[in-house]
Parts: C-alpha cells; sequence; structure tokens
C-alpha cells in the first residue's frame, strides 16, 4: 500500500509546529470535547472554523489532515447508512422490511460522521505537526501527576504510543486474513449458538497470532537494546510555557466553553 | 476453463474526494493450464485483479467469468467458486489457526459437501504435495512447527480443495533460495498436472523461468500481454516503467549490445547458457 | 505462568489496546456482531489473563477511549459505562488468574473468566443505575441487557478466549502457566 501511515510527523516549523506539545496534546483533548459537545448548526461552523484556521497556519496539506479519514471511509457510510435507515421508524419516508429511513435519520447520520471527522482532523493536525518522541514526552507530563497515587505514568504513555502505532498494521493484516479464510471456503456467521465462536476462530485466532507475534518481536528487539522498563528513563525537562502557548490554550478553552453556553 | 475478465474496472472509495482507480476498463484471457505471471509497480492494480478473479469482491463495472458463467451473477454457486479457485495472499502462515496441522487443512472444505472419506484423500495428498511427511505432522499444532513448515501447511490448506486455478500472491517472499525452488517446482508440478497457476510476483527471475505468459500492468491497464518469451523484449521499456527483467534476460541484451549474436527471446538461464559457453570458448581460443 | 518481563508484558497490553480499535472493525461484515461476539472484550480479558491485573485494567479504561477516538465507536455516549465494566474485565481476570493454580490450564481460565465477567456486568449495572442514568435502569432491563442478550456473547467467549490462550502457548508467543503438564 503505498498510502501515508496516519499521523505521520512531518517535520515543519509553523506556529502550530512551535507549540509545546504539552499544549497541543491538551489543546486536542479540549477540543475533543468541544467536538463531543457540540448542539446548534453555528457551534459546527465555530469548529469548522477553528479546524481550517489550525490547518492553514500548520502549513500542513488538506490532503494530510484529511489522512486517515479516506482509511476509514467505508466505515462512515456504514455510519452513514445505519443511522439513515434505522435511526427511528417515526416520521420515516416509507418502510420496507427492517428499513425506516428518515430525515431524522439522515441528520443524525451526518452529525455523527461530522463529529467524528472533526475530530481526526485535529488529532492529525497534531500527530502531523508533533514528533512521536515529543508526543510522548508530552503524554507522560500530563500524566505525571498521577504518579502521585502511584501509578507508572511514563510506563503508560510508552504503551499507549506503541498501541497507537500497532492500529493501521493490525488494521490492514486483518483484512487480508479475513479475505485469505473467505477464499478457502469460510462463513463467519453461523445461525446456530453452538457454532457462532467455531465460525469466528479462522479469523480472530491467526489476528491474535500475529499481533502477539509482533508484540513478541518488538520486546526482544527492546531488551536486545537494554530497554529494562520504562521507569528509569530520564524524563525530558520541558521550556517554560511562552505567549503563544497561553494563547492558544486561551483559544480552545474559550472554544469549548462557547460550545457549552449555546447548546 | 477459461477465465475471461471483461471490461473490469474497479475504484476504491468511489464518489468520494479520496475515490482511486485500480483498475480502468480492463480485459484479459486466461486459458486452462496456462501458468501466468503479473507483474507491475506497487499500487498497479495486480493485488485488486487477482482478488477480483478469486470473487473475493465484485468488479464495479464489467465481468468476471469463470467456465462460461458470471461468478458475480446472484445465482452462482459461491461454494463452487471457493473450490475451484485456490488464492494463496504473501506470508500465508498467518491464516492457520486450528489445533491440529490436518484439521487445518481440511477447513476449506468443511462446507465442500464431499465425503469424510475423500476429504481425508485430499487432505493427505495436499500435505504430501507440499513436501510434509503426512504421518509425522498430522497431529502437530500448527503453530509449533517450524516457519517453513508452516507456510507448506497453509498452502496445503489451500491446495486441498484441488482449484483448477491457483493464484499466488508474491509466494516467495521471505523463503530461502531452497525453499523458494522447491515451492517454484511446486508450482510447475500442479501446473503440469492442469492446474492455471497466476502468480505475481516482483521477482521477475521467478516469473521468466516459470510462467508462459507475462502480464504486465501499469495504473491499472494492461502494459504487456504476452508469452514470457516475447514479454520482456524491450527491456529500455521495462527499465523506464521501473520493472524487473529476470537476469538471463539483462545478461543477454548486454551480451548483443557487446556484439555477440544472441537471440532477444532468451529469458531463462538454461536457454542463456549454451551461448555463454560458446562466447568463452571463443574467448579461450 | 512463568514471569515474563515487564517489557514484554507491557508490549503485549499495547498490542491488546490496538485490537481493541481493530477487532470490532474487523466483525462489520459479520451481521449482529456487536452485540453477539463482544468483540473488544476478547484482547481485554486476553490482557489481564496473560499480563496481570495492572496491565489487564489499563486495557479495559484505555481500550475503549483509543477505539472512540480513532473509529467514533463505541459512541461517546455509552463510552463511561462501557470503560467501567472492561476495566474490571480486565482487573478483575487478571486478579483471579494469579489468585487461583489449580495445576490445570483451561481450569484457571474458566474460573477467572466466568468470574471477572459476572462481576463486570454486575459492577456496569451498578454504574448505570446509581451514576449515568438514575432511575432509568431496573433490575428487570440491567438484567436483560447485560445477561440475556449477552449470554450468547459470554458463551462464545467462554470458548474463544481459551482457545486463543493455547494457540498463543503453542506458538511459544507466551508462556506455558504449568510447564509439560496441560
Amino acid at each position: 500500500m503505498n498510502r501515508l501511515p496516519t499521523g505521520m510527523y512531518l517535520p515543519g516549523d509553523s506556529p502550530i509546529h512551535r507549540l509545546d506539545p504539552r499544549v497541543k496534546l491538551l489543546g486536542l483533548f479540549i477540543s475533543v470535547t468541544a467536538i463531543i459537545l457540540v448542539r446548534p448548526l453555528i457551534g459546527y461552523g465555530v469548529i469548522l472554523a477553528f479546524l481550517a484556521f489550525t490547518v492553514a497556519l500548520s502549513g500542513l496539506s488538506i490532503k494530510i489532515a484529511l489522512n486517515s479519514v479516506q482509511r476509514l471511509s467505508w466505515f462512515f457510510l456504514v455510519i452513514f447508512m445505519m443511522n439513515t435507515f434505522f435511526y427511528s421508524p417515526e416520521n420515516a419516508w416509507f418502510s420496507w422490511w427492517i428499513f425506516t429511513p428518515s430525515s431524522a435519520g439522515l441528520m443524525q447520520g451526518v452529525d455523527v460522521v461530522l463529529r467524528v471527522v472533526f475530530a481526526l482532523v485535529a488529532s492529525n493536525v497534531i500527530t502531523s505537526s508533533t514528533a512521536p518522541m515529543e508526543i510522548t514526552n508530552a503524554l507522560e507530563a500530563l500524566i505525571s501527576p498521577f504518579k502521585l497515587v502511584g501509578i507508572p505514568a511514563e510506563q503508560i504513555a510508552m504503551i499507549l504510543s506503541i498501541a497507537i502505532q500497532f492500529i493501521p498494521t493490525f488494521s490492514e493484516e486483518t483484512e487480508m486474513i479475513r479475505k485469505a479464510q473467505t477464499a478457502r471456503g469460510a462463513r463467519f456467521d453461523s445461525k446456530k449458538l453452538t457454532e457462532k465462536a467455531a465460525a469466528v476462530l479462522p479469523l480472530v485466532v491467526p489476528i491474535f497470532l500475529s499481533a502477539f507475534k509482533r508484540a513478541d518481536e518488538l520486546s526482544i528487539a527492546m531488551e536486545a537494546r537494554g530497554y529494562r522498563s520504562a521507569s528509569g528513563r530520564t524524563r525530558k525537562k520541558f521550556a517554560p510555557l511562552k505567549v503563544d502557548d497561553y494563547f492558544a490554550l486561551l483559544i480552545v478553552i474559550a472554544i469549548c466553553i462557547l460550545q457549552i453556553l449555546i447548546r | 476453463m477459461p477465465i475471461e475478465i471483461k471490461h473490469a474496472s474497479y475504484t476504491y472509495f468511489p464518489g468520494t474526494i479520496f475515490e482511486s482507480l485500480a483498475l480502468q476498463d480492463f480485459s484479459l484471457q486466461i486459458d486452462d493450464g496456462d501458468y501466468v505471471g503479473i507483474m507491475g509497480k506497487t499500487g498497479c492494480g495486480k493485488s485488486t485483479l487477482i482478488q477480483l478473479i478469486a470473487g473475493l469482491m465484485p468488479p464495479l463495472e464489467g465481468q468476471i467469468i469463470i467456465d462460461g458463467k458470471d461468478i458475480n451473477a446472484r445465482d452462482y454457486p459461491r461454494e463452487e467458486l471457493r473450490r475451484k479457485v485456490g488464492i494463496v495472499f504473501q506470508y500465508p502462515e498467518v491464516q492457520l489457526f486450528e489445533t491440529s496441522v490436518e484439521k487445518d487443512v481440511a477447513f476449506g472444505l468443511r462446507h465442500s459437501g464431499l465425503s469424510k472419506t475423500t476429504i481425508a484423500e485430499n487432505v493427505r495428498w495436499a500435505i504430501e504435495t507440499v513436501g510434509l511427511d503426512f504421518e509425522a505432522i498430522r497431529a502437530e499444532s500448527p503453530f509449533s512447527l517450524s516457519g517453513g513448515e508452516k507456510r507448506r501447511v497453509a498452502i496445503a490448506g489451500v491446495l486441498a480443495a484441488k482449484p483448477k486455478i491457483l493464484i499466488l500472491d508474491e509466494p516467495i517472499v521471505g523463503l530461502d533460495p531452497r525453499g523458494r525452488a522447491a515451492f517454484l517446482e511446486l508450482t510447475t508440478h500442479l501446473n503440469a498436472a492442469g492446474v492455471t497457476i497466476i502468480m505475481v510476483s516482483h521477482n521477475a527471475d521467478a516469473i521468466a523461468e516459470n510462467a508462459q505468459r507475462v502480464i504486465v500492468l501499469e495504473d491499472g491497464r494492461l502494459l504487456i500481454n504476452a508469452p514470457a518469451k516475447h514479454a520482456f523484449r524491450d527491456v529500455a521499456l521495462l527499465q523506464e516503467k521501473g520493472i524487473g527483467i529476470s537476469p538471463a534476460r539483462e545478461m543477454a541484451h548486454l551480451l548483443s549490445a557487446c556484439g555477440h549474436p544472441i537471440p532477444q527471446d532468451t529469458i531463462r538461464y538454461q536457454e542463456l547458457l549454451p551461448f555463454l559457453i560458446n562466447i568463452g570458448k571463443g574467448a579461450s581460443r | 505462568m512463568k514471569e515474563m518481563s515487564v517489557v514484554k508484558k507491557s508490549i503485549i497490553t499495547a498490542v491488546c489496546l490496538a485490537l481493541c480499535v481493530v477487532l470490532p472493525q474487523a466483525f462489520h461484515a459479520i451481521p449482529n456482531a456487536g452485540s453477539v461476539y463482544l468483540p473488544m472484550h476478547i484482547p481485554v480479558l486476553l490482557c489481564g489473563l496473560i499480563c496481570g491485573w495492572p496491565f489487564g485494567l489499563l486495557c479495559g479504561l484505555a481500550g475503549p477511549a483509543l477505539s472512540t477516538l480513532f473509529t467514533g465507536m463505541p459512541p461517546v455516549a455509552v463510552l463511561p459505562v462501557m470503560i467501567i465494566e472492561l476495566a474490571v474485565y480486565g482487573l478483575v481476570s487478571g486478579l483471579i488468574m494469579s489468585l487461583i493454580r489449580t495445576r490445570k490450564t483451561y481450569v484457571d481460565l474458566y474460573i477467572s473468566l466466568i468470574i471477572a465477567m459476572v462481576t463486570g456486568r454486575i459492577v456496569a449495572g451498578l454504574a448505570r443505575a446509581f451514576i449515568f442514568a438514575r432511575g432509568a435502569t431496573t433490575m428487570a432491563t440491567w438484567a436483560a441487557s447485560y445477561f440475556v442478550t449477552s449470554l450468547p456473547g459470554i458463551i462464545i467467549q467462554l470458548v474463544l478466549i481459551p482457545t486463543i490462550v493455547f494457540a498463543l502457548m503453542n506458538a511459544r508467543l507466551i508462556p506455558r502457566r504449568y510447564p509439560k503438564s496441560a
């Protein structure tokens, strides 16, 4: 597959690139909250304007910003269709078999898809403008208060960042396994309860085996390079926040509060 | 039973801004018992093509006709297609999941409607065909085998259905030279027994040495469709398009450029050898 | 099981987290897969069983959140209850697994799984009744949603999960719990 991996870091020198990674991560978290909270149409407008502004400022192309949206487009289609056709039998345009398409469902479908796309664009901008190491460091810094109650923040940050890196690979592998078993004559659905588990074994067992094989290889590689555990690692010291950082935080917080006020 | 692909088109994510064309108005016929090598750069539509032939997805336009029947017709028996067409994906060993080798190889025959004895015979035949000792390995867990054995078992799992058409997607990637040779020999052996082989590979040597017909794709269209001997004729074109040529062909090309009379349909090592010997004799004289 | 290094456990947890996102998508092609097979439960339970309770807990907490972030599923509205349910699965399966040793791997697995799955459903039901949807949940609707509709899911997972564990052991990707004997 000759496509860009999702969230690949693209070095640059835009105002977004220069923001403190902790601010970017926190900002992402707050913007996603705002996206979840959106209610009226004008709210969508505000989010859209904000995202467009951020993308423009980051100097990343629209294509990069919409990167993983492409990968998920079939999923969006499913979500959209499901909502349109099954949302509610009330006020349906017509009713045929189990399908009850309605304008309320259509709106709901648009709504869900739009929110996910917004959230994806927001996280694409952050992951494309921030080196993976920086993200991990920032995550570590942000969850380090948890260490006071005995939670190993660095290790959790390491686990999360590895997990995120594995997602696209596993997606492709899973699709391959599904096709290979289908070609061998597998049927993943069975009417009988007793056979339902057996029906998905040809799918699930290979997925886990290939995933654990990767885990095995990676852990051998890491241990061979002398990686014992995250706790011994020296934490990166962050420079104090700059004016830009405070300003960026202020904007996202304002947008989030606005979404709550106009709900 | 020829495979006819008639004006097939396939587009990923049609109607969105992410639309990407994989195959465009693509027509091709593959005859019974042929050994076809498919080449092309990544993203040229090779994988789409073989998945269409295997019936894993329907073309958006056009038809795939096997044995005179449209395989995507509503009343076409899917089970029959699964038995007729076998596909071995890259790294097929990931598809193993059963508790024993025997069960895993028999998996594809579960819905075949064949009798128990026929299934058992097919399984034994498939395991022995890939060069494994049936009695020694039948009860083993497929996961405890070595990498090479795993791949053989996975291929046996496809062969057990005795497909008349066998599609191979980069089958020799990751094999050692001996495993590679053994596998390619298996394909010619199956081909000699009447199985149509369709092999996708970046390895020009493997294709030149084994295929009778070579197909080169570019941007979802047919660039070359010719008997293997002629497919590699235009070295400059293939190099320009970033498609490999076999070492034997490349050597013949270079030698003829140096003024040695070597036919330009020399693509295999064995064909090149007599000329090399002659040239060697000439030099020592 | 023979102790695995913390590094290996961490990476297995990362892999299980990634599967929390990928596996539900893989089940899309199967009708009704989400509610019948409960695909996200599998990596969380496995993570608890294989890596122990701290890792299982992390997987249960972060798995659904990561999935929502990447795919929009589960919808944000059901995310909190789901996180609680899955966190309990990961926590309890790991805890019970470390407490009991019957000398039979599959017995240990079944006991841990059943206790984890029952506790998780009770806790999620309580959370829903007292925190998230007060008054809307009755004993009957809770029992219906958590046990009756998901009973097939429970049975399916009792088959799937031990099968996966034994496959991983055979492939030497995780150590055997009791060397030599089953």
